[in-house]
């Protein structure tokens, strides 16, 4: 039996995060709804979170202040990406992002 | 022994992770994907905390879940919008692979040995955001003001 050792935990959490990339990227690629699309960034960014605080765990401090920023700037582009699409529905009454470069003068 | 209760409690945890990662980008309605994602998050800040890092863990639960999804998830509910546009597999199947690979080969390069991070006192990382990093601490504040201004200006035209 192989021994668990803290390499395999790394490789786990690391993994994980990849795996979580990509499907972040497999659903923003295959989709054209607004809200799928911003839903699979945040899957992304779960995944790129978990990445980052690994490959740095050695430098604990400067990884828990990036970590505080990185969750502060992505809720704020949350709420502004969400504002949008909102207005955005509001207009069109659809949800497609292919119809999004027909509407004039923006939402 | 500790050791194998932390790796059997990480991969349980990736697992669910990943499912419902799964479930946010296929699930049938949008509503349940949202929830979906908020699950996600809040296992992914239950691993990070598995890591040491018990004040992001605790940062991205309180504003990242706490706030955005649920502003996700409540912005989803009320314009009650359903999902009939088309899905593109095949494109979706290849970016999802490709990103895959192309990040596996380029983590390879740098990855260092993992540890528990030894995150010192709460106390100790305010004192430094009070402090050495005063400048990131008012841009994040700055950056969040502007983002609830923006929000209710454009919700509100």
């Amino acid at each position: 039996m192989t021994a668990i050792t803290l390499e395999s935990i790394g490789y786990t959490i690391t993994i994980t995060g990849l795996l979580l990339i990509s499907i972040g990227v497999y659903g923003f690629a295959a989709t054209r709804n607004l809200i799928r699309m911003l839903l699979s960034l945040e899957i992304v960014f779960n995944g790129v979170f978990l990445v980052i605080l690994e490959v740095i765990t050695s430098a604990p401090v400067y990884a828990t202040i990036l970590g505080v920023i990185l969750v502060s700037v992505v809720s704020a582009e949350v709420a502004v990406v969400v504002a949008i699409i909102a207005a955005y529905y509001r207009k069109t009454g659809v949800l497609d992002s292919e119809s999004a470069e027909n509407v004039e003068g923006g939402v | 022994m500790e050791l194998v209760y932390t790796y059997l409690g990480i991969t349980i945890l990736s697992a669910f992770i990943l499912y419902f990662a799964y479930l946010t980008v296929r699930g049938k309605d949008l509503v349940y994907s949202s929830v979906s994602l908020a699950l996600t998050a809040s296992m992914v800040s239950l691993m990070v905390a598995f890591m040491g890092f018990h004040l992001v863990a605790i940062v991205q639960l309180l504003v990242y879940v706490g706030a955005a999804v649920m502003f996700i998830i409540v912005s989803v509910s009320l314009l009650g919008a359903k999902e009939t546009t088309v899905r593109n597999e095949y494109l979706g199947l290849t970016a999802g692979i490709l990103t895959l690979a192309v990040l596996a080969l380029y983590l390879n390069r740098f990855y260092t040995a993992f540890t528990f991070a030894k995150v010192p006192s709460t106390a100790v990382i305010s004192d430094l955001l009070l402090s050495r990093y005063m400048g990131v601490l008012v841009l994040i504040i700055v950056a969040l003001a502007a983002t609830i201004i923006e929000a209710i200006s454009l919700a509100k035209r």
